[in-house]
Formats: structure tokens, C-alpha cells, sequence
């Protein structure tokens, strides 16, 4: 029990330094009169001096402080800046002249909560593929059963007129004219079908939703399918080289697998300005499986480097990135148990996934969003 | 072998579409005696009541009154020797193969179908149906000349001893 003990003399001074949270007082005008170790820190992740905290705070910041001041209230808004979500609390102090403001950094939370809806999106935009597919399968299995029968017909017709003389030379002469014809659209349709059956094959696989566990997959079919879905951000601009190796089946959970592909494969075309190539590479090492994505881009800026992974980080305009691409990546390789590295230049960008094989019958437990 | 009938082979799915196809598709290449249903309950209706004989079944697996799976599992009740297919989609191909394993179907064909695939299986399946039927008859004659020889047997007992 606390109640007996004598407190510490310097609480007073000590207390605002060992506190988790960021603490400043400021006048009535905004300015810093103290602020805690912790303050420190995060202005500088928010990228803010002290000195300039005044003019980065916004009318509406302000306006709370007078209020705080004048009420002798407290008063609390939430304050986005630099890619930190920061919960506010300006308090009015005992005599009423400055105010205690409170900083309290809740981008963890921020992104975690950013992270869950764009899995849920991507949960339900798999299913909605998946069932897209489904749909279109009927219709799809009738024409192709169909084109072959029509084929199959034509065939047993040019047969009969070979047998016997049912028609003039001239009408058989037509008759055969139109038979080739008709076999010649037929093959097209045929081509167009598979076509079809392949891009529906790749939805499918590439949604894969009757899979929810770990289980055991070609990584090669996966980065086939998901080039399938993004075929037509690459198409006549980007050339894709696949130099695959010879992988053993990997146990992962495949269509988390296929998300981590889509979005290095979008990036990757994004960072190739005019044209290029995407070379795939995939080896095996021991007990675990490389995946190599390389773009002939522009390559990484060093200084941006070390933050790609972080959740919010983004270089592409409003509206292009959801700045969650890179970090969705890497929480999906970190729970497959690998990891994800990343190299660039101005030359290009390379990132090298690396997977173990096998997790020994026991996959790190898969946590959602 | 004797002349035969022609197979009869009931198909059943809920889409018209693929009954046409499956239907011109088997007319063309083959002489299978087609009982074609959109509806799975009045096909089990029909295999209550009216037909004699079924040679092979094929069933779509999501259809709006029931499921292929329960559709086949009543088929068998009926017709516990009969081959069953299924007819699916992808997004189901799981439950397929674990109704392979418990309902015991014979085959099961994934939408879009190859016909070469779909030929090979119904014929593949109705052959395993003529061996059933002449292991049957087989299994009747070694019966009857059992019978017949323990008869003879019982004589030649009565009159020696």
C-alpha cells in the first residue's frame, strides 16, 4: 500500500519527465513555456519544433486554448499531422493564466483500426470475385460445351456429303465453303472461351476464399493468377520476365500470399514511368523459398527507404496509395513466418520475400486486420 | 453380349442452359436415353414413382431447392448401386470432394467442363454399372446352380442312404 509512504521530494519536477505522455504548458497565445521528455519526442516524429508549435497548432487549436483559458475547463480535439494521430487535451491551469496541454499518440491505434477495414475490404472483395466467378462459370461452361458440339456437328456433316452425292457439285461446293467457315469461327470461339476460362480460373484462385488455413500451395500458380489480375496495368507498357526456379509447395495461406504479390506488382508498374520490365525470380534455399519482384523503375529515395513498411507512408499522390500497400505486405509475410527485404536505385527496386517451406505442422496464429 | 438398350442417364440442373448443352452434346456423340429435371424434387418424384431404371446420375450441386449432395444422397437410397457425378462450381469444390467421401459419389466435374471429360466419366461410370448388373446376374446363376446341385445332392441322399 502507497498510503504510508512519504513521496518522493522531487516529484514536482520528476513526475513530467518519466510520464509516458507528452505534457506542455503554453500561454494564452499558444507559446511553449515547458515541456516534458516525452514532448520532445513527439514533436519531432510529427516533425514540429517547439518553437514553430504555435503556428502548427490550427485556428481551431487555438480557439480551444482560449476556451480552456476562459472556461477554466478542459477541452480535447484530435490532431492529425505527419502521418501521426495525435489526441489532444488543452487543461487550464490552477490561476487560469496558461494552459497544460496533453499529447497523447494514438497512431498505433490509427493504423491498426486503417489496417482492419483494408483487410476487410480485401476479404470482401475476394468474395465477391470468388462469387463473380462462380456466376459466370454457368453461362461459360454452356457456350464452351456448345462450340464444341456445333464443331463436332460440322464434322459429321462434312462426313455425309464426303459419303454420299445428296447435293449438285455446286451446292456441295457451297455447302462446304459455309461448313469452313463455320469451323473457322468455331475455333475462334473456342479460343475466346479458354481465354475466358483462364482469366475466371485465375479469380478464382487468385480469391481462393474456401481456403482459410495454412495449407499447402504452388507459389508459382499464385504469382501467375495475380498477374492475370493485374494484367492490365502492365499491358504493352511493361514487359515480365519470370525466371522461376524449382519450388516445393509451400504450406501458407495462399490467397494472403496472392494479396502480398497484387500489391508489389502494382507497384512495381507504378514505379515504371514509361516502359520497363518486371522480372520475377523465385529460388529455393534450404528450408526456405525466395520470391524476387525487381521493376526496372525509379527506384526508392534512400531517406524514404527505411519507412516503406510503416503503415500511412506513401509517395503517391492523394487518392493513388492508401499508404497501407507495403505495411499489409509485411504483417502478411510476418505471419507466414518470413520476411520481406527491399533494396533500390535509381537503377530500380528490388524487394526479396523470403519463406519458410514448412512451419512444422504449427503456422504462427493468423491474426486479422 | 446380348444387344443392349440404350443407357438411361438423369440429369438434373437448375439451368436450362447446360441441360441443352449436356443434352445436344451426349445426342450427337453418343445413344444415352436422357431424363433431363430443373427441379431435383420432382426428379426424386419421378425416381419414386415412375422410373423403373437409371443407369447413371448427374446432379449440379447448387441449385435453389436443394443441394446436389442431399439431391444424390436420396438417389442412392433408392438407387444404392447407381454411379453418381456432381456437377460444380470451384467455390465448392471443398464440400464436393468431402461429399465424395461421405455421400460416396462416383465422380464429380468442375464447371467449365471439357466434353471429352464429361464422355469419358459417363462411360466410364456406366461400364462400372453393366459389371455391377452382370456381377449381379453372375452372383444369381452361381446361386441357382447351387440350389440346383444341393437339390440333386438331397436326391441322391433320399435314394442311398
Amino acid at each position: 500500500m502507497l498510503e504510508n509512504q512519504s513521496l518522493p521530494p522531487a516529484l514536482s519536477e520528476e513526475l513530467p519527465e518519466v510520464l509516458p505522455i507528452a505534457m506542455l504548458k503554453l500561454d494564452g497565445k499558444g507559446k511553449v513555456l515547458f515541456m516534458n521528455r516525452a514532448s520532445y519526442e513527439l514533436l519531432a516524429a510529427m516533425k514540429i519544433s517547439p518553437e514553430n508549435l504555435s503556428q502548427a497548432l490550427t485556428q481551431r487549436h487555438r480557439f480551444l486554448v482560449r476556451q480552456a483559458l476562459r472556461a477554466r475547463l478542459s477541452a480535447e480535439t484530435d490532431w492529425v499531422q505527419n502521418g501521426r494521430s495525435v489526441h489532444l487535451i488543452f487543461k487550464a491551469s490552477a490561476d487560469g493564466a496558461s494552459a497544460y496541454l496533453f499529447m497523447i499518440d494514438l497512431t498505433a491505434q490509427a493504423d491498426a483500426k486503417a489496417q482492419l477495414i483494408q483487410s476487410e475490404k480485401m476479404a470482401s472483395l475476394g468474395l465477391l470475385v470468388a462469387g463473380l466467378a462462380h456466376e459466370i462459370n454457368t453461362p461459360l461452361g454452356a457456350i464452351h460445351s456448345n462450340n464444341d458440339t456445333i464443331t463436332r456437328s460440322l464434322e459429321k456433316i462434312l462426313q455425309l456429303l464426303e459419303g454420299e452425292d445428296l447435293l449438285n457439285r455446286e451446292d456441295k461446293k457451297r455447302v462446304e465453303q459455309l461448313v469452313g467457315i463455320l469451323r473457322d469461327v468455331c475455333q475462334n470461339t473456342s479460343l475466346a472461351t479458354e481465354r475466358l476460362m483462364s482469366i475466371v480460373g485465375s479469380l478464382k484462385n487468385f480469391a481462393r476464399i474456401d481456403e482459410a488455413d495454412f495449407k499447402k500451395a504452388d507459389i508459382h500458380e499464385g504469382i501467375d493468377s495475380t498477374l492475370t489480375i493485374v494484367q492490365h496495368q502492365l499491358k504493352g507498357r511493361i514487359q515480365v520476365e519470370k525466371q522461376y526456379g524449382n519450388l516445393p509447395p509451400v504450406e501458407c495461406h495462399p490467397n494472403r500470399l496472392n494479396q502480398v504479390f497484387m500489391n508489389l506488382l502494382i507497384n512495381a508498374a507504378q514505379a515504371i514511368p514509361d516502359s520497363g520490365t518486371i522480372t520475377i525470380r523465385t529460388a529455393r534455399k534450404g528450408d526456405s523459398v525466395t520470391i524476387a519482384i525487381s521493376d526496372t523503375g525509379t527506384g526508392i529515395d534512400a531517406e524514404d527507404l527505411p519507412k516503406i513498411f510503416d503503415p500511412g507512408f506513401t509517395t503517391k499522390g492523394v487518392g493513388v496509395g492508401t499508404g497501407l500497400g507495403l505495411s499489409i505486405c509485411y504483417k502478411i509475410i510476418e505471419e507466414h513466418n518470413g520476411k520481406i527485404d527491399v533494396e533500390s536505385d535509381n537503377q530500380g527496386t528490388t524487394f526479396t520475400i523470403t519463406l519458410p517451406v514448412s512451419h512444422g505442422g504449427r503456422p504462427k496464429k493468423v491474426k486479422r486486420g | 453380349m446380348a444387344k443392349r438398350e440404350p443407357p438411361v442417364i438423369l440429369l438434373v440442373d437448375d439451368e436450362e442452359m447446360i441441360i441443352t448443352s449436356i443434352k445436344s452434346f451426349l445426342a450427337i456423340e453418343t445413344d444415352y436415353q436422357l431424363l433431363t429435371y430443373t427441379s431435383p424434387l420432382k426428379a426424386l418424384e419421378d425416381l419414386k414413382t415412375k422410373i423403373k431404371s437409371v443407369d447413371l446420375v448427374i446432379s449440379d450441386y447448387l441449385m435453389p431447392e436443394m443441394d446436389g449432395i442431399s439431391f444424390l444422397a436420396e438417389v442412392k437410397k433408392k438407387f444404392p448401386l447407381v454411379p453418381r457425378v456432381l456437377l460444380t462450381g470451384y467455390a465448392d469444390k471443398e464440400n464436393a470432394i468431402k461429399a465424395i467421401n461421405n455421400v460416396g459419389l462416383y465422380q464429380y466435374i468442375e464447371k467449365p467442363w471439357n466434353n471429352d471429360d464429361l464422355r469419358l466419366i459417363i462411360r466410364n461410370g456406366l461400364e462400372k454399372t453393366i459389371l455391377l448388373k452382370q456381377l449381379e446376374e453372375k452372383v444369381r446363376e452361381v446361386e441357382k446352380v447351387h440350389k440346383e446341385l444341393s437339390d440333386v445332392q438331397k436326391e441322391i441322399l433320399r435314394v442311398f442312404v
